[in-house]
């Protein structure tokens, strides 16, 4: 879950020296660039068939018959299902990440630009949607409109928005008094011109971080729900789907087929949560 | 009359009006002039000054443009520019009101090219400003984070005459820089109202300011207007106490010169 009070997003204690914390921001960096790259490359890149049944070896262990990270219960490539599944996998998070950062930051701008009863109304639904945990909306929507890749994420979207709106209408409340707003304002700028040119430039950066943020968070989500079968459906290669079904080969001791994606889906969204981080913290020195 | 003139201005806070910031209030500046709202912090000056920017409305009373009533917060549209050019304002903070993003030549060249000049015009324009508020190119092509406090206030200035403006409230503008910076910007202004005819609004707490560059003075306590008159009236022969308490409160040259 993404942190429901935005008050937790202060600068995150600093480990280690400048040059360690610069190695891990260039890691995490790198991380995540192989994760894109395993995602679009998936089809060249792959050495064997994500779908391939092989009876004959299953849960295999890694290095097996060229097999890098063994097989899993049905004898696929876990490897190749890591590449292929690293496209839903990652796709899922970017959408409801972005559908979720429009959203919140529509409603939060606007919320804090207008006040009044607008600000009244949109607080009133943000607060109503924060009461409502995000797991359960993501299973409200697969209720309504099936399970599958995209109504999880539209589910996780909404359930992320009104944190980012509520951020998004602090700092631009706070944005909005200070005094060069007041000035472009006297100077006969339009409201919606001084709200999106100046305003938002200036707010914003500091909202960005909390999406980035909320990437690793939508990323865990999303592969609970394929977890539970709610999400991406097998035999779709899916990190979450993956975890899934890795429970039985688990029981025989091939504790491998579990492993893989765990670890992947750790190492992306702890890289992630150190470049959202890096990004926050660079924010703050700029402010000071 | 031509020039600003407002009338039995009111304007309260609250859910049932439990704040009254300003209560009645009443004055008048000629084009051209220069006048000096005094009184301590929360008075009404600042309250005053967003009321005739649009920034406000009052709870009732009028504002009068060249004796004809307006409502600055209600122009919308095209009354929009034509109220920026009646009136813009310099604020006390030189370090927060110039946007940190735009470099100082771009904010003054975007208020001009908004006053329906050509861009190549509110460039020329914007250059000629900067250059006349005693900034160079290099300041010029800066953000507000590379300069100081002076340099920002000049740019402020700039800016706000980038609209041709009839009129100017400089809102404790002198008051966060140094004696010397402040007797520049001071001079400059006299500069300007001599040259281009610019009516200014001193809000300040500052009576040596007050004694410089203004003609009339209006002294404002807890939204009333308490004192009226010329400034050397004002400041020498002072009518109600509260302007006696206010002038006894500053040490140093205004009363030793008095006495």
């Amino acid at each position: 879950m993404i942190p429901a009070d935005t008050r937790l997003l202060r600068v995150p204690r600093r480990v280690g020296d400048r040059s360690t914390r610069r190695v891990g921001f260039v890691l995490a960096c790198g991380v995540v660039a192989l994760a894109v790259v395993m995602a679009i490359g998936a089809p060249l890149l792959a050495p064997f068939d994500p779908l391939a049944v092989n009876l004959r070896l299953i849960n295999a262990a890694p290095g097996t018959d060229g097999h890098l990270l063994g097989t899993d219960a049905s004898g696929r490539d876990i490897l190749s299902r890591l590449m292929h599944g690293a496209q839903t996998s990652l796709l899922g998070p970017l959408i409801a990440v972005l559908v979720a950062s429009g959203l919140g930051i529509a409603l939060g701008a606007l919320a804090a630009w207008q006040g009044g009863w607008t600000d009244q109304v949109i607080s009133r639904v943000i607060e109503f949607l924060f009461s409502f945990p995000g797991l359960l909306a993501a299973v409200f929507t697969v209720a309504l409109f099936g399970p599958g890749f995209l109504a999880p994420a539209i589910g996780i979207a909404i359930a992320y928005a009104p944190a980012i709106a509520r951020l998004t209408r602090t700092v631009i409340l706070q944005e909005r008094d200070k005094l060069y707003v007041k000035a472009e304002l006297a100077l006969g700028f339009r409201g919606i011109r001084v709200l999106t040119r100046s305003v938002m430039p200036n707010a914003l950066p500091i909202v960005l971080s909390l999406s980035v943020l909320s990437f690793g968070y939508a990323l865990i989500d999303l592969a609970a729900l394929s977890y539970l079968g709610l999400g991406v459906q097998a035999p779709q290669p899916d990190w979450g789907v993956m975890l899934n079904e890795s429970t039985s080969s688990m029981l025989q001791g091939a504790w491998w087929v579990m492993a893989a994606p765990a670890i992947v889906i750790i190492l992306v969204v702890v890289s992630v949560n150190i470049i959202g981080e890096a990004l926050l913290a660079r924010r703050q020195e700029v402010l000071r | 009359m031509s020039g600003i003139e407002v009338r039995e201005l009111r304007k309260t806070f609250g859910h049932r009006g439990e704040v009254v910031a300003l209560d009645g209030v009443s004055f008048s500046v000629e084009q051209g002039g220069a006048l000096g709202l005094i009184g301590e912090s929360g008075s009404g000056k600042s309250t005053t000054a967003r009321i005739l920017l649009g920034l406000e409305r009052p709870t009732s009373g009028e504002v009068l443009r060249d004796g004809v009533p307006y409502e600055p917060w209600r122009a919308s549209g095209r009354q929009r520019l034509e109220r920026a050019r009646s009136i813009q304002i310099v604020f006390q903070d030189p370090y927060l009101s110039l946007n940190p993003r735009l470099r100082i030549v771009d904010a003054v060249r975007s208020a001009a090219e908004l006053h329906g000049l050509t861009r190549a015009d509110a460039e020329r324009r914007a250059r000629e400003l900067l250059d006349e508020v005693g900034l160079g190119i290099r300041e010029s092509q800066s953000t507000p984070r590379a300069l100081s406090g002076g340099q920002r206030q000049r740019a402020a200035i700039a800016r706000a005459l980038a609209v041709r403006p009839r009129f100017l409230i400089l809102d404790e503008a002198v008051a966060a820089l140094d004696v010397s910076v402040q007797a520049q910007i001071l001079n400059l202004l006299n500069e300007l109202r001599r040259a281009e005819g610019v009516g200014f609004l001193f809000i300040t707490h500052n009576l040596a300011v007050v004694r410089y560059v203004t003609d009339e003075a209006v002294v404002l306590h807890r939204g009333c207007v308490v004192e009226l008159g010329p400034t050397e009236r004002v400041l020498s022969a002072p009518e109600h106490p509260y302007t006696r308490d206010l002038l006894a409160a500053v040490p140093g040259s205004i009363t030793r010169e008095e006495s």
